[in-house]
């Protein structure tokens, strides 16, 4: 049962040991020589311009973490779809994918009542003017 | 004709599925009944907060009313639920993810009244502090839920979902407070180390699950013992292995597949076992994992500071009775040298001494009250570890338990666990009553929590001192306040039925009680003889802290008076505490309802006969229980003394003394 885990940390075991390889060879082998313009932050070629610290609007985080919210309700739905099927029948599907038995609602509603508490929060976010950008 | 055979006993099969099936969707309806106060507070907490979105500013008594309604409809629901027969052996919901039994039910009303209590001073603080916001009585619903998970809780996952949404509703109501620059920083630290601890816990989790291939803590239960006998088989194996010269390749191959088969999941179900139990010492803020707790307490608004002494410990220890005393209690997971007792046992030993000596040192009434509070996890520790080292004290001894020696661990685990639920109770209303006075003290964004502005406080606010001195008092263990009886419910049964090492560690929480004494009666004594600062630094606007503290201090004393009574409810939700639900735990706990309906048959009688009258007719009444079904005990009572056999009823004796 250990065995089994061996290519695992081999697998580890190589990925530390290439990175630090690889890091180790640059600094041992590579040549040093500093100039101002070397020293400067990488900006694809172009001149950098001010501070790289800039001040973000929090709107910005505000966003992110509302289009989470939504994000994971897909990455809910998705799996609750391609289930359905199954879901929807009272009894197992037989071999063909056909449902023997009677239609069921647990399923449907099951997932009705996860949007509805998804609806409540977007009630909440929209009332709260959370998507006004103003 | 003949191959009609075949299908025919096939027939049914379906049509007896379909039954199955179609009651599937309705008993997911059942389940959502029996687990009514759960669910009211559930989609209360989204009722409230649709309210708070639509409702026109300035409805804030509004919402704190229709919140307390939901707490109240919840609270109904638990009170008829608990003590119910229907729940006396535990019912699975949810295809057994939770558990409805009494247990949950009991720390459900502990933490609805929690809950409530937080409500109703809240949002006077709130307002007198100029943060009122209205999603406050929606986070502390949400919490509370998180709770009521975790006292539900019948799998690893569903524990991971109470923890989560208690912690996440409750950083965010520490972090709450914007116009202070506490709040933020300490909802960031407890934040971060929340979310780690959440990281070791779904580890802990994901090793514990490798090891056995369940998450349901019944097939958990069972399953750790599999692991271990397993292991122990591997035992005999291993001298092969070292020294295989001179045995037959075949069996060298065998004692290999033996060994690995044996030793890997031991070798995972130790430390995943050991990173659950540090997440939840952290959720308990058990030394070494406390650092956070000083710096929350402080920061946090006091309200939430209150409901996070009093609602998350609830929570938190639920959690920890349900994994460590209910399903790792394997022997060889319980005791040394591989058990986790032995480490926790010291742990709580220096838990209370860290969080006694640092509270004695503190300047501040908030910081004082949350290294109190770490000092209680101690003592609420050596309670765990007496319950789980009764449940699972038997095979360490090297021999099969006889059925006495099995009736006497469930009986003295049953009562440590009552004992823990007890102290719970107790600590939980004396811990909202001072918190509650620490909120109404101080107004205009400033609150009084310095130790020195409140000396002389008897003065100007007599009945409040007066409240607030019965809270620290039950705190320290005074008789007859309820801190008393808990303190002294988990000391007894650790120290009556421990090993030696438990005792040593009760003797250091006795010595740490008297400790304890210090900064509660400093306290108390600078706010009775000390002289008033010359300027009243104000007081919140609004009964509610007034009220909680009164109630916090009138029910410290009734639990405390009503020991009695109290414990037996206890009692009531722990019986058979180790028994996942089943008929067998319901068979517990009517043997122990048979048991107090023949003590009080009998002290009806003596009582009759003293009064020179006929010998009592009926048995007085049982808490919590309706009278039709009284006739359903009758049966088992006759069973129920060769069952307690000639093992000591501990919990007979704890609770005569209780009055």
């Amino acid at each position: 049962m250990a065995e089994s885990y061996l290519p695992a940390l081999m697998f580890v075991v190589f990925a530390l040991g290439f990175a630090a390889v690889m890091l180790g060879l640059t600094m041992i082998l590579g040549p040093k020589r500093a100039t101002a313009i070397k020293d400067e932050p990488f900006e694809c070629g172009s001149e950098p311009i001010g501070s790289p610290r800039v001040k973000f609007s929090v709107k910005f985080y505000q966003v992110a973490i509302l289009f989470l919210v939504f994000d994971i309700e897909v990455a809910f739905l998705y799996p609750w779809a391609s289930l359905f099927r199954e879901l929807s029948c009272s009894v197992p599907l037989d071999a063909a994918g056909v449902c023997t038995g009677e239609a069921s609602l647990f399923g449907l509603v099951e997932m009705l009542i996860f949007l509805a508490i998804l609806v409540v929060g977007l009630a909440y976010i929209w009332r709260k003017k959370a998507l006004d950008w103003a | 004709m003949t191959f009609a055979l075949g299908p025919v006993p096939l027939l049914p099969e379906p049509a007896a599925a379909a039954g199955q099936a179609t009651t599937a969707s309705a008993q997911a309806l059942v389940d959502m009944v029996h687990l009514a106060p759960m669910m009211i507070v559930g989609i209360w907490s989204l009722i409230v907060l649709v309210a708070d979105a639509f409702a026109r500013p300035g409805l804030r008594r509004f919402q704190q009313t229709l919140t307390l309604l939901g707490l109240g409809l919840a609270v109904l629901a638990a009170v008829g639920q608990f003590g119910h027969y229907e729940y006396d052996g535990g019912i699975e919901v949810f295809s057994g993810f939770l558990y409805v039994d009494q247990f949950a039910l009991l720390v459900d009303l502990g933490i609805l009244g929690v809950a409530g209590a937080v409500v109703l001073f809240a949002g006077d603080y709130n307002r007198s502090h100029r943060f009122e916001y209205g999603e406050h009585e929606s986070l502390v619903l949400i919490a509370t839920f998180g709770v009521m998970i975790l006292a539900h809780a019948g799998d690893l996952v569903a524990l991971f979902l109470g923890i989560e949404t208690m912690s996440i509703a409750v950083y965010v109501m520490v972090g709450a407070r914007w116009n202070s620059r506490q709040s933020p920083e300490a909802a960031l630290k407890y934040f971060v180390m929340g979310a780690f601890s959440s990281g070791l816990l779904l580890m802990g989790i994901a090793l514990v699950y490798g090891a056995t291939g369940v998450t349901g803590l019944d097939q958990l239960s069972h399953e750790v013992s599999t692991v271990f006998t397993k292991w122990r088989a591997a035992q005999d194996y291993v001298a092969v292995v070292e020294a295989p010269e001179g045995f037959p390749a075949g069996m060298v191959d065998m004692a290999q597949d033996k060994v690995a088969l044996g030793i890997a999941p031991a070798a995972l179900l130790i430390p995943g076992v050991l990173l659950v139990l540090g997440a939840l010492l952290f959720k308990v803020s058990a030394v070494p994992f406390h650092m956070w707790t000083p710096d929350a307490y402080e920061g946090a608004p006091s309200p939430t500071t209150a409901f996070m002494a009093a609602g998350v410990k609830i929570g938190a220890f639920a959690a920890l009775l349900k994994l460590f005393v209910g399903t790792f209690i394997v022997g060889s997971l319980v005791q040394a040298p591989y058990g986790w007792t032995s480490v926790v046992l010291w742990l709580a030993a220096a838990t209370m001494i860290v969080g006694n000596l640092a509270a004695v040192r503190q300047t501040n009434v908030k910081r004082l009250l949350a290294y109190s509070s770490v000092a209680h996890v101690g003592y609420l520790l050596v309670g765990v570890v007496a319950a789980a080292s009764f449940y699972g004290d038997r095979p360490a001894k090297g021999y099969l338990p006889t059925a006495d020696e099995h009736a006497w661990a469930s009986n003295a685990g049953d009562t440590a666990v009552a004992s823990i639920l007890y102290y719970l109770l107790a600590y939980a209303v004396a811990t909202l009553g001072a918190f509650a006075c620490v909120s109404w003290l101080g107004r205009d964004k400033k609150e009084a929590s310095a130790a020195h502005e409140w000396s002389g406080l008897a003065q100007r606010h007599p009945g409040i001192a007066l409240g607030m001195t019965v809270c620290l008092l039950s705190l320290m263990g005074m008789p007859p306040m309820g801190g008393f009886f808990g303190k002294l419910f988990v000391f007894r049964s650790a120290f009556e039925h421990g090993s030696e090492a438990l005792r040593i560690v009760v003797v250091i929480a006795v010595v740490n009680s008297v400790i304890g004494a210090v900064y509660y009666l400093r306290l108390i004594v600078s706010m009775y003889f000390r002289p008033p600062l010359e300027r009243d630094l104000g007081h919140v606007e609004g009964r509610g802290a007034p009220v909680v503290l009164a109630a916090a201090a009138a029910l410290s004393v009734l639990i405390g008076i009503g020991a009695d009574a109290m414990m037996q409810r206890c009692r009531l939700a722990s019986a058979g505490f180790r028994i996942p639900p089943s008929e067998a735990r319901a068979e517990r706990v009517d043997e122990l309802r048979a048991q107090w309906e023949q003590r009080e048959a009998e002290a009806d009688r003596k009582a009759a006969q003293e009064e020179g009258q006929q010998p009592g007719q009926k048995a007085g009444q049982q808490p919590g229980q309706q009278p039709d079904e009284k006739a359903q005990v009758e049966v088992p009572a006759a069973a129920a003394p060769s069952a307690e056999g000639g093992t000591p009823p501990a919990e007979a004796e704890a609770l005569d003394d209780g009055g």
